[in-house]
């Protein structure tokens, strides 16, 4: 295993696990999550709705309706310190500073009675308060510039309703960046909006990472944003990631059967070309998950396999070599390198 | 902003029209001939005529109906049937007793019902919330003059800490004990309100984009999510201005206060007609007024409202 | 490339167990609003039926030796200024008290219910007629209406009824209204492309279903606010008149006698509350049962 010399981590996220309460039983929406984030660097998780990609970026900065969630172990150190040790008076100072998070849909995201000048202020002046009145506009006005808003004085006074929603997601980010955050986590940004405001956005973000440093943790279903934002990509089912690669290399060599059926499908065009490999079955009961893999009530090879461990045993995120066959142990928590390729599947390397 | 603002009172004069028209109506549910009740059975049939035009009853329905609307439009709301005294007078003296009452009241219960709302939105599900929601159930099914004499006895009966009837050389403490139970009475409905509104409101995105970007806590909850509810809270205050005229229609009678819904009770009781009319008429327009300010209030604290 | 990743058919539970036990019987059986609510009102009710059987006296009896007694033996609530036992006019004040208020809920009902439903369904002026009906008697506080009503009427059992009825229907009005215009507005399209005759019997038969549940459970809210308002005018003066017993009327000649003899206004006050908390509970445990909307 080649070790490539790296910058240190940024945000090491170790083991993450967080569940939820609910009448049903408990579901574990985040099972054993481990990731790393570099300076300058993007990580995008992909997976489709309850997967548990957004329970894990809430995770991430405490943000969890509590109730009914909870996290229940794991460690998020951010420059070396675990967040998940700190006061919850102490998180305030690292939310926004350190790191920013942009939520899902812009139009609710803003305060409807506050102007927009006012809400970015707003996030200066919590991490800043003593900073005088001219400064403060000053840095909403550079932090609406470098979100790629518009003519910035002229939103200062405006108020969220008179805004698009293209323009709405903007305002969200520079306040996002308004205290110049190391680590920026969006979730879902481009969703609500049509695709050219989606393209601004994504070169947006490429823009913040190799100019700023930014670091950029992106959550999504869509895989076109992942092939063109991401640095790395790691699939997420039922709380726990399956397959985690350098972008090039996902595409490439997609491992994990689950990764194999996102691909296929993007890759129809909307006049449909070829059969649809429909991966087939709802999403696990993550209150109940089954025994063995949990991908495998829906994996096409899991049921016909005989023989094969696939419903008893969970398969762990190991590393696979780069002509495939697999690497030896599973990788320790943590020190999933940049290049490398993990996959939790028991079907790697075989034929099939 | 003065488009909303002429739009509202225009809509409110064709209400008020109907309101006056459904106060003068109020007459004809009447039965018996009012002017017997009023010299008696054995009357010559001359007093009676007389007596009849003197009050003006021996006009024409409508005639009646605008001449009345015409005085009152002017300030005069005619005699009292009992005292001769002017309506439009007995009021104007009533008023600041009413107004005190008002005032305290509603500071206390705003403070408290809001807070208590606010306090126990926060603490949703827990068994705090759960207390408060019981101790509100509880509080509110009590009528106001069961509350009204229940702290009458303990404060001014057993403690005889404030005095509890009429309202003696006009100092504060005569509205206190009142002003006190009132807002209490107002206070169920408000915290019940603002809690449910700031459930909702406590929900949205906005709070966790709050959150998210660093803000303590207490500021998440006042500036962002207490400053939102506040905007359906206040329209929702009409009805709670409903229940301070009632409110205090029943507290004066109990504290023995001279106040308008004191004379309201009065001249019902004793049927006097112009008196009643009058205090009708004069507490519909207040309380439409009332609801106006309200709307005008909505519009000033929610940008979003001016626009149609 | 904005293309979504298919990911099978459908979220939610898929593998395992059925989703929900019937919800139904669950939600009424589990919730400890509505079991309070019809506790106290049983209590109430059976208070009002047994009346006549509990009663240590008759209410009406005077007893001038046994005036203003404190509670004790023979007269568990204490007796009043004529030596009436109060005990026995709480327990006929209950008959009194939900007779009423059914009765007003009742006339309430059918005035409320056949205007929205007329305004609603026919919409035009008659919607815009007993719109603004509904408007001039929302514009007037629900208890200065009734004093006026009773007013001019002449206080007594009638004008209560007439003065609650009045008072009560707009608010009924303007919800039905709402429900069946949502109604309409939903299936008059599809019903207007079926058969053209027998269109107002689907409609009704839509409509009727959905509108129970907030005539449900504003019934039971208003019943509380009837057996409040009837207290509320009986206090004042205007209502019931002696020598029939009412809580209200008790708690007004009560008054007098607060300092020396407490009881006369206690137990009236505690039997209006537990019948109006019994109704309100039973109504908010309704709506959480019934209407999940509007769940916290």
């Amino acid at each position: 295993m080649r070790m490539t010399a790296v910058e240190p981590a940024l945000l090491e996220v170790r083991d993450l696990r967080a569940e939820y309460r609910t009448p049903r039983g408990r579901i574990r929406a985040v099972d054993g999550v481990s990731f790393s984030l570099r300076e300058g660097r993007s990580l995008a998780i992909v997976g489709e709705s309850g997967s548990g990609k957004t329970a894990t970026a809430l995770a991430l900065l405490r943000l969890l309706p509590d109730p009914p969630g909870r996290i229940t172990g794991g460690s998020v150190l951010y420059r070396g310190r675990d967040l998940l040790e700190l006061e919850p008076e102490e998180m305030p100072g690292v939310r926004g500073r350190e790191i920013a998070m942009v939520f899902q849909e812009p139009g609710g995201a803003l305060n409807p009675v506050m102007t927009v000048g006012r809400q970015v202020a707003e996030a200066v002046l919590a991490h800043e308060p003593g900073l005088p009145p001219s400064q403060v506009r000053r840095r909403v006005i550079e932090a609406l510039i470098q979100a790629g808003v518009p003519s910035p004085e002229r939103r200062l006074g405006q108020y969220p309703h008179e805004l698009s929603g293209g323009l709405k997601q903007r305002v969200v980010i520079a306040m996002a960046l308004a205290c110049r955050p190391a680590v920026l986590v969006a979730d879902e940004p481009t969703t609500a909006l049509d695709v050219t405001v989606q393209a601004r956005l994504l070169d947006l973000f490429a823009y913040l990472q190799s100019r700023l440093g930014l670091a950029l943790l992106l959550i999504t279903h869509d895989l076109g944003v992942v092939a063109r934002t991401a640095d790395r990509v790691a699939v997420m089912y039922a709380g726990r990631f399956v397959e985690t690669a350098p972008v090039g290399e996902f595409f490439r060599r997609p491992l994990h059967p689950y990764s194999r059926g996102l691909i296929e499908a993007a890759r129809l065009t909307p006049t449909g070309g070829g059969a649809l490999k429909v991966t087939e079955g709802g999403a696990v009961d993550l209150a109940h998950p089954p025994p063995g893999c949990r991908f495998a009530p829906r994996c096409r090879f899991g049921r016909t396999a005989a023989g094969r461990p696939c419903r008893e045993a969970e398969p762990a995120l190991t590393p696979v070599g780069r002509r495939g066959g697999r690497a030896g142990r599973p990788a320790a928590a943590g020190e999933g390198e940049v290049e490398e390729h993990l996959v939790a599947c028991f079907l790697v390397g075989e034929d099939r | 902003m003065l488009g909303f603002l002429a739009r509202r009172l225009l809509a409110a004069i064709p209400v008020l029209f109907c309101v006056s028209v459904a106060t003068f109506a109020l007459l004809y549910l009447v039965p018996g001939d009012p002017v017997k009740a009023i010299v008696g059975e054995r009357a010559s049939p001359e007093t009676i005529a007389n007596v009849r035009h003197e009050l003006g009853l021996d006009l024409p329905l409508v005639e009646r109906y605008l001449l009345w609307l015409g005085r009152a439009l002017r300030g005069d709301l005619g005699r009292s049937w009992l005292t001769g005294r002017p309506v439009a007078a007995s009021l104007a003296a009533r008023f600041p007793v009413t107004a005190k009452l008002a005032l305290t009241a509603f500071s206390f219960s705003t403070v408290v019902g809001l807070g208590l709302g606010v306090w126990a939105a926060v603490r949703h599900n827990t068994p705090a919330d759960h207390l408060a929601r019981i101790l509100l159930l509880a509080v509110g099914a009590v009528p106001v003059f069961v509350l009204a004499t229940a702290v009458m006895y303990v404060f001014g009966v057993r403690l005889r800490w404030l005095p509890v009837s009429g309202l003696g050389d006009g100092g504060f403490e005569h509205f206190l004990l009142p002003g006190l139970t009132l807002g209490l009475y107002l206070s169920v409905y408000q915290a019940r309100m603002t809690r449910s509104v700031m459930l909702e409101v406590i929900r949205q995105d906005y709070v966790r984009t709050a959150r998210a970007k660093g803000l303590p806590e207490r500021a998440v909850i006042w500036r962002h999510a207490f400053r939102n509810a506040l905007i359906t809270v206040l329209t929702l205050l009409g009805g709670s201005l409903s229940n301070l005229l009632v409110g205090s229609v029943l507290t004066e009678t109990i504290f023995n206060l001279p106040g308008i819904g004191r004379f309201t009770i009065d001249a019902a009781y004793a049927r006097d007609f112009p008196c009643v009319m009058g205090a009708f008429l004069f507490q519909a327009v207040v309380f439409v007024a009332a609801n106006i300010l309200v709307d005008v209030a909505y519009g000033l604290a929610d940008p979003r409202a001016r626009y149609g | 490339m904005a293309t979504r990743a298919a990911a099978g058919s459908g979220a939610g539970p898929g593998v395992g167990r059925p989703l929900r036990a019937r919800p139904w019987g669950r939600r009424f059986v589990g919730n400890p609003m509505i079991a309070a609510g019809l506790t106290l009102l049983a209590i109430v009710t059976a208070a009002a039926l047994a009346a006549p059987l509990v009663a240590p006296a008759h209410p009406d009896e005077l007893s001038l030796g046994e005036t203003l007694r404190p509670p004790g033996p023979g007269h568990p609530f204490g007796t009043d200024y004529y030596g009436r036992d109060v005990l026995a006019r709480v327990l006929f004040g209950a008959r009194v008290s939900l007779l009423v208020g059914l009765s007003a809920q009742v006339a309430t009902l059918v005035v409320g219910v056949t205007l929205g439903v007329l305004a609603g369904y026919f919409g035009g002026w008659v919607d815009f007629l007993v719109m603004r009906a509904v408007d001039v008697f929302l514009a007037l506080p629900d208890l200065l209406l009734a004093i006026g009503i009773a007013a001019a009427l002449g206080p007594g059992l009638v004008s209560v009824l007439a003065a609650l009825a009045l008072v009560g229907w707009p608010g009924l009005c303007r919800l039905v209204r709402a429900e069946v215009r949502a109604v309409v507005e939903r299936d008059f399209i599809q019903a207007a492309r079926a058969v053209g005759a027998g269109r107002g019997w689907i409609v009704m038969r839509h409509v009727l279903p959905n509108v129970t549940a907030p005539i449900v459970i504003a019934t039971s809210t208003g019943m509380g606010s009837r057996i409040m308002q009837e207290a509320s005018l009986s206090f004042l003066g205007l209502g019931i008149q002696p020598p029939m017993a009412s809580w209200g009327a008790m708690v007004h000649f009560g008054l007098r006698w607060l300092s020396r003899a407490p009881w006369l206004v206690i137990f009236p006050g505690l039997a209006i509350a537990a019948a109006v908390l019994g109704f309100n509970l039973l109504g908010d445990g309704l709506r959480d049962a019934l209407d999940p909307r509007l769940r916290d």
